[in-house]
C-alpha cells in the first residue's frame, strides 16, 4: 500500500495557519515579509514565521516558505539576507520559481528547497533537470494530466506534489501578463489582478462583436479533484496542495476538513467519496468546479461564463473561542448574520458534524437577544455537546 | 554592431524582408507559440533560403512542453542542429535538458519571455551554457542595460511589434464560440475592452494575446547600438508587410540625425505606437504590508 500524501493548505496569516493545521493539514504554505507571489495578502513577519514553525512542529507538522516572485535586479541584490533570515525561524522547506534562488539557497542556507508552480513544470526532462539542480520537491504546472503525472513519478527521483483544490490560472503559470499590461500590476512578482475573470468583447476581423448570451470571458472553474483522491494516493504523489492564500479561515477549515477525511478514509478502507461534500465544497467557495486537465478535459466546460455575478459565501456565521463545561455553553465570534432558530451545524477538527437549532442567544452582558448582527460580536449560546475552540458554526440550507 | 532579427507577419512574406534583415526568427508548428510558423517538413528549404543570402536563422521552440512532446522534440533539434540553424530559443528547460544530454552544439537562446527579468538568474543559465538571452519586455529599459552590461552571451531585445502578454493551453476562442453557439466565418479576432482593442489568436495547441499597442522603440534602438546590444527584434506579427517593411528601412537608416523624422514616419503608419514598461515600472505591491 501507498504511503499517506501530505495535505497541503494556505496560509494567509498566524490564525489561519493554526485553523489549517488544527483541521487536518499535514504541513501548511505561506508568504513572508518579502519575494512572494502574494504581495497584496497580509504576509508573515520573521516573528510571526518563527511562531508559525514553532506551532507547526509542536504538532508534528511542516511550514514553507514561498519565495517565488520573478526577481528583477535590484531586488535579487537582497535575497541571500533574506533566505538566511528565514532559514533561522526554524521554517521546514522554501518555494521558489526563479532557479537563482535555488542557487542561492543552496550555497548559503541548509534549506529544503520545492520548485513552484510558477516554473510550469509539465515533463520529465525539466523535472530531472531540476531535481539534479537540487530541489527535493517539485509543484507541477496544473495543465497536467493523470497520465503526465504517472509517467513524471515514473522517471524522476522526486517528491511530486500536485494542486487539488481551489482557483485556476487561465494560462500557463508564468506565461501571463495582463496583469501588468491592463492595470502596470506585475503578475510574476505578486500583483497579479486576475484579469482572467474580466470580461472583454470578442470582436471578429471586421471588427464587429461576436456576442453570447455573456461576454467572452478567459476566466476558468475552479478546480476539484476530490472524486480523484483514491487514484492519486495510488499514483504516488508525494503532497495534495490546496490553493487560497487569500481565502477565509471558513474556507480553510472546510476544505482541509473533507480532504483530511477522504485521505483518512481511504487508509481506513471506508467510503471516500460523498456527494454531500462536494456540496459543501461548491458551497464553500461559490464557485463551479472541476477535475480540469487531470483527465485531459480543458473545453468549453472547464470555462466559467457567469457574468462575474459572484456572492460572497454568507453560511459561516461563528467561530466558537471557547467551551464552558459547567453552564454548557459555547462563547461565540459572530460572522455572518443569524438569529434565534435557525438551523445551524457545529463543525471541528475533532468531533463530527453537529446538528443544531439556535436555541437561546445571550449577549455579552447576558442579555436575551434575538438576532446577532454585528461583525465579530461576542455572544454566547447554550450546547449540550461539548464544542471547542475554533469549532466552526455554518448554516444549514 | 547591432543586428537586426526580424519575423515576418507570415511565412509567405520572408522573401520581402530578408533583404532588410540581418537575422530571421521562426516558429515551428506545434513547438512554437507567439511567432510566425512554419512547418517541420519547410525548415530545410527555409534555412536553405535565408543562408544563401547570407543571413542567420534562428528557430523558435518556446511552447511549453508536456512529457509527449519530448522525442518528437529531440528529432526536431537534430534537425535544426544537422541543417545549421545559428541558435534555438527555448522557454522550457527540457529544450536544455535534452540539447545537454544528445551534446548538440547548436546554440540556445533563453527566451522565457516573462521570466528573463534580471542579470543574477541569466548567469545562472550561463553556467549551464546557454549562447543567449532573449529579454523580457515588461523590464524598463534601465533594467534593459544593466543586464547587457553584466551579461556573457548575446542579448536579445525587441524593438518593433506587438507584445505577448498571455499563453494558455485552453482553447479560449473555441471554447466561447462552441458554449454560446455562435457561428462565424472570421480567421482573426481580437479581444475589446476600454476602447482598446488586443489581437487573440488561437492554435492547435493553445491561445495567445497580445498587446493593444505597437511598441516602437526606435529611439531606444539607437542607445542600445551604443551600448553593443547583439540584437534588436522586430515582430511582424499582425502587421500588413507593405508597412512592416518601410518599418525595417526606417529601422535600418535611422540615425541621430533623422530620428524624429524617421518617428513621425512610424507614427504615420501606426497610430497604436507606445514605449511599453522602458520607463514605466510595474507595482507589485499595491497594499501596505501592515504586519
Amino acid at each position: 500500500m501507498r504511503s499517506k500524501p501530505e495535505l497541503l493548505a494556505p496560509a494567509g496569516d498566524l490564525e489561519r495557519l493554526k485553523v489549517a493545521l488544527l483541521y487536518g493539514a499535514d504541513a501548511v504554505y505561506f508568504g513572508g515579509p518579502a519575494f512572494g507571489l502574494r504581495a497584496n495578502a497580509i504576509n508573515f513577519t520573521l516573528e510571526e514565521m518563527k511562531e508559525a514553525a514553532s506551532f507547526a512542529h509542536q504538532l508534528g507538522k511542516k511550514v514553507y516558505v514561498t519565495v517565488n516572485i520573478v526577481l528583477h535586479n535590484k531586488e535579487a541584490k537582497e535575497l541571500i539576507t533574506y533566505l538566511e533570515q528565514i532559514e533561522e525561524t526554524g521554517i521546514d522547506a522554501i518555494i521558489v520559481s526563479d532557479p537563482y534562488v535555488i542557487e542561492m539557497a543552496k550555497k548559503y542556507t541548509h534549506l529544503e528547497i520545492h520548485l513552484s508552480t510558477q516554473q510550469s513544470t509539465l515533463n520529465y526532462e525539466a523535472a530531472s533537470f531540476f531535481q539534479k539542480e537540487g530541489v527535493s520537491r517539485i509543484v507541477l504546472g496544473r495543465e497536467c494530466t493523470k497520465e503526465e503525472i504517472e509517467e513524471i513519478i515514473d522517471k524522476v527521483p522526486v517528491e511530486i506534489e500536485v494542486f487539488i483544490h481551489g482557483a485556476m490560472c487561465a494560462g500557463y503559470s508564468g506565461r501571463c501578463v495582463l496583469s501588468n499590461f491592463l492595470t502596470d500590476r506585475d503578475a510574476n512578482r505578486g500583483g497579479c489582478s486576475q484579469i482572467c475573470r474580466w470580461d472583454f468583447k470578442l470582436l471578429d476581423e471586421e471588427n464587429h462583436p461576436i456576442e453570447g448570451e455573456r461576454d467572452f470571458t478567459l476566466c476558468s472553474k475552479d478546480l476539484s479533484l476530490l472524486k480523484y483522491i483514491p487514484e492519486m494516493i495510488e499514483m504516488g504523489i508525494h503532497s495534495f496542495k490546496i490553493e487560497g492564500r487569500m481565502r477565509s479561515i471558513y474556507y480553510i477549515a472546510t476544505v482541509v476538513s473533507i480532504y483530511r477525511k477522504v485521505i483518512d478514509n481511504y487508509f481506513l478502507k471506508k467510503n471516500t467519496y460523498d456527494d454531500a461534500y462536494e456540496k459543501v465544497l461548491r458551497e464553500v467557495a461559490n464557485r463551479d468546479s472541476v477535475p480540469q486537465f487531470f483527465h485531459g478535459s480543458y473545453g468549453e466546460d472547464c470555462s466559467y461564463y457567469n457574468g462575474r455575478e459572484e456572492v460572497s459565501n454568507q453560511d459561516f456565521l461563528g467561530l466558537v473561542l471557547s467551551y464552558d463545561e459547567k453552564n454548557k455553553e459555547a462563547l461565540v465570534e459572530q460572522r455572518n448574520y443569524f438569529k434565534k432558530g435557525d438551523h445551524v451545524e457545529i463543525f471541528g477538527p475533532n468531533h463530527e458534524v453537529i446538528p443544531y437549532q439556535v436555541s437561546d442567544i445571550f449577549d455579552e452582558e447576558g442579555n436575551l437577544i434575538e438576532i446577532v448582527r454585528h461583525p465579530k460580536q461576542l455572544v454566547r449560546i447554550p450546547i449540550s455537546q461539548r464544542v471547542e475552540m475554533y469549532d466552526m458554526i455554518r448554516i444549514v440550507k | 554592431m547591432t543586428k537586426i532579427l526580424v519575423m515576418p507577419p507570415h511565412k509567405e512574406d520572408l522573401s520581402k524582408i530578408l533583404k532588410d534583415a540581418d537575422s530571421i526568427l521562426l516558429g515551428i508548428t506545434d513547438f512554437s507559440v507567439n511567432f510566425t510558423e512554419i512547418s517541420q517538413d519547410e525548415l530545410k528549404d527555409v534555412v536553405k533560403q535565408v543562408k544563401k543570402e547570407n543571413k542567420e536563422i534562428f528557430i523558435s521552440l518556446n511552447k511549453n512542453m508536456h512529457n509527449g512532446d519530448l522525442k518528437p522534440l529531440e528529432s526536431l533539434l537534430r534537425e535544426c542542429e544537422t541543417y545549421k540553424v545559428d541558435g534555438i530559443f527555448y522557454y522550457d528547460v527540457a529544450v536544455l535538458q535534452i540539447h545537454h544530454r544528445l551534446s548538440l552544439e547548436i546554440p540556445l537562446i533563453w527566451s522565457a519571455e516573462h521570466l528573463t527579468t534580471n542579470f543574477y538568474t541569466l548567469s545562472y543559465w550561463e553556467k549551464h551554457g546557454i549562447g543567449g538571452v532573449f529579454l523580457s519586455n515588461e523590464i524598463t529599459k534601465q533594467e534593459i542595460l544593466e543586464i547587457k552590461k553584466e551579461s556573457h552571451v548575446p542579448c536579445i531585445v525587441q524593438v518593433f511589434g506587438y507584445l505577448p502578454m498571455y499563453v494558455s493551453k485552453r482553447l479560449a476562442i473555441s471554447n466561447y464560440l462552441n458554449h454560446f453557439q455562435l457561428p462565424t466565418a472570421s480567421k482573426d479576432f481580437f479581444l475589446w475592452k476600454e476602447e482598446k482593442k488586443y489581437p487573440i489568436v488561437e492554435r492547435k495547441i493553445g491561445t495567445e494575446i497580445y498587446s493593444s499597442f505597437i511598441q516602437n522603440s526606435l529611439g531606444e534602438y539607437l542607445e542600445y547600438q551604443k551600448h553593443n546590444m547583439e540584437y534588436a527584434f522586430l515582430s511582424g506579427a499582425f502587421l500588413p508587410i507593405a508597412s512592416f517593411k518601410r518599418v525595417l528601412e526606417i529601422f535600418k537608416t535611422v540615425t541621430e540625425e533623422n530620428l524624429e523624422e524617421s518617428k513621425k514616419a512610424i507614427e504615420k503608419l501606426f497610430s497604436n505606437t507606445d514605449l511599453g514598461f522602458l520607463y514605466k515600472e510595474t507595482v507589485y505591491q499595491v497594499k501596505k504590508n501592515e504586519k
